[in-house]
């Protein structure tokens, strides 16, 4: 032990400096986003991620009873770290300081700075908490485009689309906590364009999620009543919620499920609704489960059968209201697992059944995907780490249909520099309904590819990452009339010469196939190539006042004909006075990019648990604001302004057509915790 | 199809004006710039500058495995008081219709401590029985400087001042222009990159690693992008002899596996 508390004094001298500058939380929920969604059409909800940080903040982990899973729900620390951690306190005793992180292979700077809010060393043990011990937390929240779409001013005529309900948004999203031991959690969550205590929408909103989550009680360490979600292996057979693919976080592609845990997200599928438990006999675990929930789907015109799932969870138009809940899902399964400090091995058979059978489309690219009305899939994952090196896998079967394997590799070959190798085989006939493994589609089927990765950090300013994922395609898939391949090459070079400046340099190159533009009888392959290059600047000018900016480039090429440019140029400010009532920040960018293809995604700030990751694309201006102004102590009110301005009229298309050229949107909330 | 694409390959001179540069390199993903080595005379061959002790190699390398099509080199370094001395000869031939012959001598010296320089005169023949012979003599240029202990930077200039011109066909060796770094992170952990473009406006770039499992055995991989490839080896040492394994992996062609083999004397 004093041996312990002498290298606590020495590291302390050496590292006060570093340990001054931990990373805001917002900006770690921002950075992680980033990495997991690049580029998404769908306006999807991350507040899974932002709640539990949120959570640990103001809870932090006692590193000194830190189990796996607990680090494991940070998101950030890669399946290695938390393997070195344990590892040490293991074989160094408990953490007397916070400073030892320092002297654990594998964490650098960036990782520890990312790791201070969310941990303490508490010298006493928690104390059982008591109902007066309870948070509640009520959160209210509106908006809406302020420009009249096409879907609102169609006349209500038979056969014609157009939106039913108002374009106003509004979500009600209400916690209860006690302690780690229960949290009841309600979200209610209405669309732009769904109707709201009428028509379709006689309940009220669209959308209702609630579960109560019990932990800790004798065998039982999880139990959850209600919608909840399941992260099982690395996705192939059983993952809900959101998940790691290509990024910049390189090591993440080993995917670390969290097991059970309620679904607090307000996105409308991809959950399960019923009653699932976590129960432990020591080192195995048994997880039963069931969920019975409506789902929307595409119905044939004599609704015997169905063709496809939907996930966008919009009620807006008359046809998007006849799918709604148009077929029922049963889920029903059990994991068993086995952990031990190095090695942890999982087993999982499950069954997926519904009301009618599913017939997809008669395509040729649909030839071998899932038909009829039940399906039964079972896996078996692991991982292990062996002194410098964890390895970890599943395969997946899908009941008289097919296989899926991945397998991968992290190594740490110094102190400076690490790899990842993954490899993934999917056969084409594999397939599961709840399947989120590592893939460059959607979803993980019909793919073969092999992805390689480093991480080299030569000292605690810099970081260099990078990947090469090489990827088969052996059937069709859609717009693809043919077996096809591709390849992704991603480089990351990250600088903060002090802890007030960070520049970022990063570049992408993509080459996948995909049909010709130009229809024919039989369509040929064309090779869509898009070069990526990012440059960004983050720097404080004090306490209060932070700038950053991103000049990012895009070129797209489709075969010999197509070849696009796209720009994108933004400044953010964000004021947090310390101490002070009042934050916000606001950003300006200006775009131009020769048209859709050759868009720009950008992360934007929000208001609290609420996202926006748009396209910036044609050419126009983007300004949006956000102001946190902290009413009482439990009372928080934020408010949020965006627009996109073009100099030509006309914006979007279908529905959501604009006929001026601004685009704004409005959003408020309050918050209430008591 | 793999016929098609090999004949679109050599079309283009992506094959066969590649030289058989060992399977340490091709490990590596033949990002040999600025790597020290024997096989540095398939590469830059300023990485024999170093070399204290004479030295032989044979390479072997079976190219897209079943095609037939096959290289063989040899190479030797003499180290002498004013510099050292390098000989390569590889012959690359496919189905005994395609022959490709290079041989070379180089001269290297160290320039003070850091910079190490050569030059190379190069031997070009390619036949094709019944249908032409051609013949070129070029110059190499090589440069590697050693910026620390652990950093070194390599720049090549191959295939210079074609000196025949007399041409049958228009089989061309392009004019090329290689850049590359290695760097040491341990003594264990060796990481090369090495990038250029040719007079055809080719771009590439090449990424590989060593790692020394035990002081006998190293471990190897890399990619290259355009084409894209992947690399993979292992070699096992003891003081004098060297015995090397490696392949990359293109995704049509598939495997083209390579033995090499070298003794200190």
């Amino acid at each position: 032990m004093p041996f312990k508390f002498l290298v606590c004094i020495l590291l302390f001298g050496a590292v006060q400096y570093s340990f001054a500058q931990t990373q805001d939380p917002e900006i770690i929920v921002e950075d992680l986003i980033e990495d997991i969604i690049e580029e998404t059409d769908e306006e999807l909800d991350f507040s899974e991620i932002s709640e539990r940080l949120n959570y640990y903040l103001k809870n932090p982990i006692d590193l000194n009873k830190a189990e796996n899973q607990d680090l494991v729900e940070l998101y950030f620390l890669s399946p290695f770290q938390i393997q070195e951690l344990l590892t040490y306190r293991k074989e160094s005793g408990r953490f007397i300081s916070l400073y030892e992180l320092q002297s654990i292979t594998g964490f650098d700077e960036q990782s520890i700075q990312r790791l201070l809010p969310f941990i303490t060393i508490r010298e006493v043990g928690d104390k059982k908490p008591v109902i007066k011990d309870g948070e509640h937390d009520l959160m209210l929240r509106y908006g809406r485009i302020l420009e009249k779409q096409k879907g609102y001013l169609v006349p209500e005529k038979t056969g014609q689309s157009h939106y039913m309900g108002t374009p106003d948004r509004l979500f009600v999203r209400y916690r209860y906590r006690l302690g780690n031991k229960l949290q009841v959690a309600l979200n209610m969550k209405k669309d732009a364009g769904e109707e709201f205590f009428k028509g379709n929408q006689r309940n009220g909103f669209d959308f209702y999620s609630a579960s109560v989550f019990i932990r800790n009680i004798g065998k039982v360490s999880n139990l959850v009543i209600g919608d909840y979600s399941l992260q099982l292996g690395q996705g192939l057979s059983l993952w809900n919620g959101l998940s790691f693919g290509k990024g910049s976080l390189v090591q993440n592609v080993a995917r670390q499920g969290v097991g059970l845990r309620p679904y607090t997200s307000t996105n409308e599928s991809q959950y399960l609704r019923g009653i699932a438990s976590t129960i432990s006999f020591g080192k195995l675990e048994i997880l039963p489960f069931i969920s019975y929930k409506q789902i929307d789907a595409t119905l044939s015109s004599d609704s015997s059968f169905f063709s496809s799932i939907g996930s966008s969870g919009y009620h807006r138009t008359p046809s998007e209201n006849k799918n709604r809940n148009s077929v029922s899902q049963l889920v029903y399964g059990l994991n068993l697992s086995y952990k031990s400090d190095k090695l942890k091995v999982g087993a999982t058979a499950f069954q997926t059944s519904f009301d009618k059978p599913m017939i997809p489309n008669q395509q040729l690219y649909n030839k071998y995907s899932f038909q009829g009305d039940i399906l039964t899939n079972s896996s078996i994952d692991y991982h292990y780490t062996y002194r410098n090196v964890y390895i970890f896998g599943e395969g997946a079967y899908s009941l008289r249909r097919g296989f899926g394997f991945v397998n991968g590799i992290i190594g740490s070959l110094s102190h400076q520099l690490s790899f990842v190798i993954l490899h993934r085989q999917y056969q084409k006939e594999f397939f599961s309904f709840l399947n989120q493994g590592f893939a460059e589609n959607s979803k993980a089927v019909n793919e073969k590819g092999l992805y390689t990765g480093l991480i080299w950090n030569p000292n605690r300013r810099i970081e260099w990452v990078a990947y090469a994922d090489y990827f088969k395609f052996p059937w069709l898939r859609y717009r693809v009339d043919g077996p096809s391949q591709g390849y992704d090459v991603f480089s990351q070079f990250s600088y903060s010469p002090k802890r007030t400046l960070n520049f970022l340099l990063r570049y992408r190159y993509r080459n996948k196939q995909e049909n010709a533009t130009r229809e024919e009888p039989v369509n040929k392959l064309e090779n869509v190539v898009r070069h990526q290059a990012r440059i960004e600047a983050k720097y404080k000018i004090n306490e209060t006042i932070q700038f950053r900016n991103r000049f990012e480039f895009v070129n797209y090429a489709k075969g010999i004909n197509t070849s696009e440019k796209g720009y994108m140029l933004y400044h953010d400010l964000i004021v947090k006075p310390p101490g002070k009532a009042i934050s916000g920040n606001m950003r300006l960018a200006a775009f131009k990019t020769d048209s859709y293809d050759s868009k720009i995604y950008a992360f934007e700030n929000d208001v609290l648990y609420g996202y926006s990751f748009p396209p910036y694309y044609n050419t126009g201006f983007r300004l949006y604001s956000n102001v946190r102004y902290r009413i009482k102590r439990n009372i928080d009110f934020w408010v949020r302004y965006a627009s996109f301005l073009y100099p030509t009229d006309g914006i979007g298309s279908g529905l959501d057509y604009i006929e001026g050229n601004m685009k704004s949107d409005i959003r408020l909330q309050v918050r209430f915790q008591f | 199809m793999r016929f098609f694409a090999l004949f679109l390959l050599l079309l283009f001179g992506e094959v066969n004006a590649q030289m058989n540069s060992g399977a340490r390199f091709t490990g590596m993903a033949n990002a040999g710039a600025a790597l020290e080595d024997i096989y540095s005379l398939g590469n830059n061959q300023a990485g024999i500058a170093s070399i204290k002790l004479p030295i032989v190699a044979l390479t072997y390398e079976e190219h897209f495995y079943s095609l037939n099509s096959h290289s063989l080199a040899a190479m030797a370094v003499m180290p002498g008081r004013f510099g050292n001395v390098g000989l390569y000869g590889s012959k690359y031939s496919m189905d005994h219709s395609f022959n490709q012959l290079r041989g070379g001598i180089t001269y290297a010296r160290l320039v003070g401590t850091k910079l190490s320089t050569a030059i190379t005169l190069n031997y070009h023949q390619l036949s094709i029985p019944e249908a032409l012979v051609e013949k070129d003599l070029t110059f190499d240029l090589g440069f590697q400087y050693r910026l620390s202990d652990d950093w070194l930077l390599g720049i090549r200039f191959a295939n210079l001042l074609d000196l025949i011109t007399d041409k049958v066909a228009s089989y061309q060796i392009p004019v090329k222009l290689r850049i590359g770094m290695s760097y040491a992170f341990s003594e264990q952990v060796l990481l090369a990159m090495e990038s250029g473009f040719d007079q055809n406006k080719h771009r590439d770039f090449h990424l590989g690693i060593e790692y020394s499992i035990l002081n006998w055995l190293n471990l190897r991989g890399g990619t290259s992008v355009n084409p894209f490839q992947r690399y993979a080896g292992a070699g096992i040492k003891t003081q004098r002899i060297r015995l090397e394994l490696a392949s990359s992996f293109h995704p049509q062609l598939g495997v083209s596996p390579q033995l090499s083999l070298s003794y200190a004397l």
